[in-house]
């Protein structure tokens, strides 16, 4: 008797703990990535926390081309999810999690 | 031999299995091109094929394990999947185990091997989908990704030939993940599901929740007579009458075919089929040990 309650309880306290990580990923599983954000206006002559590293200018000096500023986004676990489906995100020194990329995101996971 | 007295229900997913396995194949397939790769699926099939509906969740288990990021969704979506049905989803509605089926159908010899050799896939799981990630990044030429024989087939084989088409370049794969890829569909010749009993991360986690599931087999030993016919009609390699709810289980159901295996709730009455009548498991292991090809 007790081993059959005990068998049937497994499942349905499985099936608990599977719903509530769910919901746990959905509702708080948030985490902030480091991406470069395609900056349509100049760069600003004075950001807090140091203006020239934040920015990046891709192409040669004097050349125009996109601007990226480094920006910290907040992103649920299902963008997390949507990320790693294109290899768009690793970890970078400090434990902190990166973009792989700047601009458009990748069609593709290079693996 | 016992004769079969099936619940109809069972008979006829069994006897319909290959329909509905190419039915879910279409839901898996995107044929809306939604491309919902916000979710996990339940089954493995890369994400990086150009018709992918959801994400794969291998693949996000390990990538999460890159970023040092615990996976809610996907881990959670895997526990109620498997506290649900167990490892059925594997028998019915994985695109990788119906290929492997499909080209199983092939009648080359197939060869059985020892049912212990599936806990190589925890070693996959432990080793190339979660440690090698965790310590040394996704970029490592062991990240389960780079060798995975579904990525080989489904993503790289379609993509690296429609960009041959569209530029005249034909980028190739690394040789580890072809070399798995070749090892794998060459296995399928002559096993059935090489790579869903001997090596699959996916499979080896539901088959841990297949005496723990709503869904349970149900070995009755008293009903069988040793005749040796569950283990025949298993082409996996699982000993049904030793245990049926074994972690190597893909839950096909083909040894329901015989009366002694029953599918049942786990609310329910009965066993879960953990013990074995005497005249069970082991005059089957004998028999199966004079005859290591099967036709
Ligand atoms: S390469 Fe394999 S594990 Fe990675 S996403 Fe594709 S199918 Fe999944
Ligand atoms: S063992 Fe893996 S490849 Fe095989 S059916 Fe299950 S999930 Fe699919
Ligand atoms: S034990 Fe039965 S259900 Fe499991 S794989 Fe073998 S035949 Fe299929």
């Amino acid at each position: 008797m007790a081993g059959r309650v005990l068998r049937a309880s497994i499942p349905i306290v499985l099936l608990v703990a599977g719903a509530a990580s769910i919901a746990a990923g959905v509702k708080f599983n948030t985490h902030e990535v480091l991406a470069q954000i395609e900056q349509k206006q100049s760069a600003p002559k004075d950001l807090p926390g140091g203006p020239s590293a934040m920015w990046m200018q891709r192409g040669t000096a004097g050349q125009q081309g996109p601007q990226y500023i480094a920006t910290w986004l907040k992103e649920t676990e299902p963008q997390l999810i949507q990320e790693v489906t294109v290899g768009g995100l690793r970890l970078a020194e400090g434990g902190k999690i990166e973009r792989t990329y700047s601009g458009d995101t990748p069609s593709l996971c290079p693996t | 031999m016992t004769t079969s007295s099936r619940s109809g229900v069972v008979a006829r997913l069994v006897r319909w299995r290959g329909w509905i396995q190419a039915a879910f194949l279409l839901v898996w397939l995107d044929p809306l091109l939604l491309r919902l790769h916000t979710v996990c699926s339940p089954v493995f099939h890369c994400y990086s094929c150009p018709l992918a509906t959801f994400a794969c969740p291998i693949g996000v288990l390990a990538n999460f394990s890159a970023i040092h990021v615990f996976p809610f969704l996907a881990v959670g979506l895997l526990v109620v999947i498997g506290a649900l049905v167990g490892s059925l989803l594997c028998g019915y509605a994985c695109p990788f185990g119906f290929l492997q089926d499909l080209v199983g159908k092939i009648p080359t010899p197939k060869v059985h091997l020892p049912g212990w050799l599936g806990y190589t896939r925890y070693a996959v799981l432990g080793g190339l989908v979660l440690a090698v990630p965790f310590f040394w990044g996704e970029g490592h030429p062991l990240f389960f990704c780079r060798v995975c024989p579904a990525g080989a087939l489904e993503g790289w084989l379609p993509n690296a030939t429609k960009a041959a088409i569209d530029s005249g370049v034909f980028v190739w794969a690394n040789p580890l993940k072809l070399g798995v890829l070749v090892f794998v569909v060459v296995a399928m010749f002559v096993k059935w599901r090489p790579w869903c009993t001997l090596l699959c991360p996916l499979g080896g986690i539901f088959g841990l929740f297949n005496r723990g599931s709503l869904l349970v087999l149900r070995y009755d030993g008293h009903a069988c007579s040793g005749c040796g016919q569950c283990s025949r009609l298993c082409k996996y390699d699982v000993l049904p009458g030793g245990n049926v709810n074994n972690t190597q289980c893909i839950r096909c159901l083909e040894c329901t075919k015989c009366e002694a295996i029953r599918v049942g709730c786990a609310l329910g009455r009965g066993s879960n089929g953990e013990q074995c009548g005497p005249a069970g498991a082991i005059r089957q292991r004998r028999e199966r040990k004079g005859s290591r090809l099967y036709p």
